[in-house]
């Protein structure tokens, strides 16, 4: 864990360096930028000058998209399987044979300014948890600039569930203290420290009996969560050595929310899924669960940047010099899809979400600076990791863009001599032909969809109308991949480029029409 | 359940590899025009060529060398025809009940498309006469009433569409008053695509022609990039704009362009115009009638006819509209 000690350590930019160490920071920033931009302008050029060699292109790109599809498609099965059993275990009995008394659950539920009936349904959900409550830490993090009304709610939700819990407390986390962001990564490391010198320390429990889930505020835990989660950490070959990851159901409000809220949030759902198959690629992202130990050794979440939640996975990568990975869980939690008041303020906020999401890039030169300052870490492992964050932050910005739109630039632009060949004509044929088969996909989204989907309310009307939308919306995936996948990933990548950084978490509001 | 076991992850990767590795090549002969040709029992691969056929009539039947080829629908009506086996030419028919069947011999050549646009005019072209007066019931007629005016001997019709058409006919306000003259200039300024030429300065493109006098061009018609006239009774058709945008008619095949196509008829071409909606087809009055061609010679023209009586003269009116003068009547022709 020498690592720690590096000045690079808790960087979040280039302007925290100063001379060649700045300069190869930003180089580094500009990289998924320039990778993108480039894409484009490749792809342009080729369409003007050398329009056969970019309709070939395009054509060998259309049929990887369906073989990677494919590939994808078949992750995301497994996973829903894996999931539906996990979900049906009963995780309970599953940990009776193991020892696990000893074992706490610390949970951080971050706050700002959301309903009073959100937090409530979230700590509601942890009361009715199949896992003993008295094991159970909560802290209700609240934020001083949030004002007064905010920390009222906290305390008077702490003194109502209290008794449910081991312990619960409120902590107000204080406006404007030096090097840190507005956010959520500052409020829950201070929520940590103050847990850790009011309940830990007091009640003598060792770190390394603790287990943290940092949870988002709208996220409702599934009754076997904690019993799930304590069954992955007793039973991985070192659970200081790994980040749990459930599955983000945004399930919440998904029948009050808009068809294309719906779609991209399933999609999110959808991405989370294939990436629990995949877990060298596995990062941490949104609710997240790790032992205590790991997180007070390393300082816990960076406080001075946007994307604390998968920050603290390259943290810990870097301190245990790239001997720590993700245990994917294959268990859901329930969160909010986005919705507003109004449809357009709902798209508005889906997009600045996934902003958000996308602002992740800026792990990107973080890991690629450290990687090159951490010399303990072995050489294939630096590139396989680059590669791997490199190629999706690309894919993501780039493909559907790539396929959708830019695949008609060489008829457009190619000139008339272009367009005189057998080649120009099939290239739409031939890629219709391979987009309807990559559709067909959809289906298999549109049924795994349905079947994770909470039972309609009762009072609603109209009911076969909306599971016909409810099915029907999965049209909208090649609008909702590019407007909001790949514009925001261009958007964050093109920030970072220009060293236009983020500087200010923005909070998804949280609306439910019920409440 | 354990997570989906690596040995699996990696056969199913490999299995893509390979199947990308197999089947891209395939895909891009394919879109290249590369196909295994049966030619007397015995199998080559060619690169072969194809044939684009533009339609603007709905539910037509295509045959290619005299075989069925397909059928097209109301909404998709353009017909691609592939694996053709290069330098061949092959004959295109597209054929609807109630129209004149179009007709084309095209080159094929190797891995590009001949593009083509059919021109099929109705057997029957539907006319609607435009009468001099109006009845008591508001029903058009030829004969005027009692109290019609009387000019030059003549009595003064009394519908204005009639009134115009012949004002646009002559060229000239033969019954002027101040609205009709207003009604007059409006048309003439919407016409639909022939140009006036008296500017003083003389435009690049006729310097880029050598025509030092436009005035002198008979049915001098200029669109947007080319530019028309008659010549001893023939069309003489120019392109003037880039060459990297010649039309398709204007090719033998590609990079075998000629900027210049010469309608030559038998009879003497009194006047022409465009199809509306079509720089590719002329609407040619000669002594037997109107008739649609053609522009494209790349094979033998297509004709046909538009209205076959020897009619005094024709002209596109507002709005696109083909009005024919026979004598004293006209008609207006609904292509």
């Amino acid at each position: 864990m020498d690592y720690i000690k590096s000045p690079y350590f808790h960087i979040s930019h280039a302007r925290d360096l100063k001379g060649w160490d700045r300069f190869i920071f930003r180089i580094f920033e500009m990289i998924p930028g320039l990778l993108t931009w480039g894409t484009f302008a490749l792809i342009i050029l080729l369409s003007v000058f050398k329009p056969m060699w970019a309709a070939l292109f395009i054509i060998a790109f259309d049929f990887y998209w369906l073989l990677k599809t494919v590939h994808l498609s078949f992750h995301h099965y497994y996973n829903w399987r894996r999931m539906k059993h996990n979900i049906k275990t009963d995780w309970q009995k599953m940990i009776e044979n193991l020892k696990y008394e000893h074992l706490y659950h610390l949970v951080i539920l971050p706050f700002y300014k959301e309903d009073e009936f959100v937090i409530e349904q979230t700590i509601k959900s942890l009361v009715s948890a199949k896992y003993k409550t008295s094991k159970m830490l909560i802290v209700l993090a609240a934020e001083e600039r949030a004002g007064e009304d905010a920390v009222r709610v906290s305390h008077r939700l702490t003194e109502k569930y209290k008794h449910h819990f081991g312990d619960m407390i409120t902590t107000v986390h204080p406006a404007g203290l030096p090097n840190e962001i507005v956010g959520k990564g500052p409020n829950i490391t201070y929520s940590a420290e103050q847990a850790r010198l009011e309940i830990l320390d007091k009640k003598k429990i060792p770190y390394e009996d603790v287990i943290v889930s940092a949870f988002d505020i709208d996220t409702v835990i599934w009754s076997g969560y904690f019993a799930c989660l304590t069954w992955h950490f007793l039973t991985v070959p070192n659970p200081y050595k790994v980040s749990f990851q459930p599955v983000p159901l945004y399930n919440n409000n998904i029948w009050e929310a808009p068809a294309l809220s719906r779609v991209a949030a399933m999609t999110s759902t959808f991405w989370q899924m294939i990436q629990q198959e995949r877990v060298e690629k596995l990062v941490t992202f949104s609710s997240h669960s790790l032992s205590f130990k790991s997180l007070y050794e390393v300082g816990y979440w960076q406080k001075n940047m946007i994307s604390d939640d998968s920050r603290i996975f390259w943290n810990l990568y870097l301190a245990n010099d790239g001997d720590y990975g993700v245990v994917p869980l294959s268990y859901p939690v329930s969160m909010d899809a986005n919705l507003a008041p109004s449809l357009f303020k709902t798209f508005k906020n889906i997009y600045k979400q996934h902003l958000r999401w996308m602002w992740g890039v800026e792990n990107i030169p973080y890991i690629m600076f450290n990687f090159m300052k951490n010399k303990k870490i072995p050489l294939k492992k630096k590139i396989q990791q680059t590669a791997t964050q490199l190629e999706g932050f690309w894919s993501l910005a780039t493909n559907p863009i790539m396929i959708l739109v830019l695949g008609w630039l060489p008829i457009i632009w190619g000139g008339s001599a272009f367009r005189d060949t057998v080649l120009s004509y099939n290239l739409p044929n031939i890629t219709r032909d391979l987009m309807t088969i990559t559709t067909t996909g959809l289906i298999l989204s549109a049924v795994i969809a349905a079947s994770m989907l909470p039972p309609m309310p009762k009072e609603y009307k109209q009911r076969k109308r909306r599971w016909t939308i409810m099915i029907l919306q999965w049209i909208f995936v090649p609008f909702t991949i590019i407007i909001f996948g790949s514009l925001p990933g261009i958007d964050a990548q093109t920030r970072l480029m220009f060293g236009k950084y983020i500087g200010a978490f923005w909070n998804t509001p949280k609306y439910r029409k019920n409440n | 359940m354990r997570p989906l076991p690596n040995r699996t992850r990696i056969a199913s990767m490999i299995l893509l590899i390979i199947l990308f590795l197999l089947i891209t090549p395939i895909l891009i002969a394919y879109s290249l025009g590369y196909r295994i040709l049966d030619i007397n029992d015995v199998f080559i691969l060619e690169k072969t060529g194809g044939i684009y056929v533009h339609s603007n009539v709905s539910d037509t039947t295509v045959y290619l060398d005299g075989k069925f080829n397909k059928t097209n629908g109301n909404f998709f009506r353009n017909t691609l025809i592939q694996n053709l086996k290069p330098e061949i030419d092959h004959v295109v028919e597209v054929k609807r009940e109630g129209y004149q069947t179009w007709s084309k011999t095209l080159p094929v050549y190797s891995s590009l498309v001949t593009e083509s646009r059919v021109l099929m005019i109705p057997k029957e072209v539907p006319q609607r006469e435009i009468f001099p007066f109006v009845d008591v019931s508001g029903e058009g007629t030829t004969t005027p009433s009692a109290k019609a005016k009387i000019f030059k001997g003549k009595p003064v019709p009394t519908d204005e569409e009639y009134k115009n058409l012949m004002t646009l006919f002559e060229g000239k306000d033969i019954y002027a008053t101040s609205t009709q003259t207003k009604i007059i200039k409006s048309l003439n300024t919407t016409s639909a695509s022939s140009t006036s030429t008296s500017t003083k300065e003389l435009p690049e493109n006729f310097v880029k022609l050598g025509i030092k006098d436009p005035q002198i061009l008979k049915n001098l018609i200029q669109n947007a990039q080319e530019i028309s006239w008659l010549d001893n009774g023939n069309i003489i058709l120019n392109w003037v704009g880039n060459e990297s945008e010649i039309p398709y008619y204007y090719c033998l095949a590609a990079g075998n362009c000629h900027e210049k196509i010469t309608l030559d008829w038998n009879d003497e071409i009194k006047k022409f115009d465009f199809l509306p909606g079509r720089n590719d087809v002329f609407l040619v009055l000669v002594s037997t009638g109107l008739y649609a061609v053609e522009v494209d010679d790349r094979s033998e023209r297509n004709i046909q006819t538009v209205y076959t009586k020897n009619i005094d003269d024709f002209l596109i009116g507002p709005n696109n509209k083909i009005f024919v003068r026979d004598g004293d009547r006209f008609f207006e022709l609904t292509i």
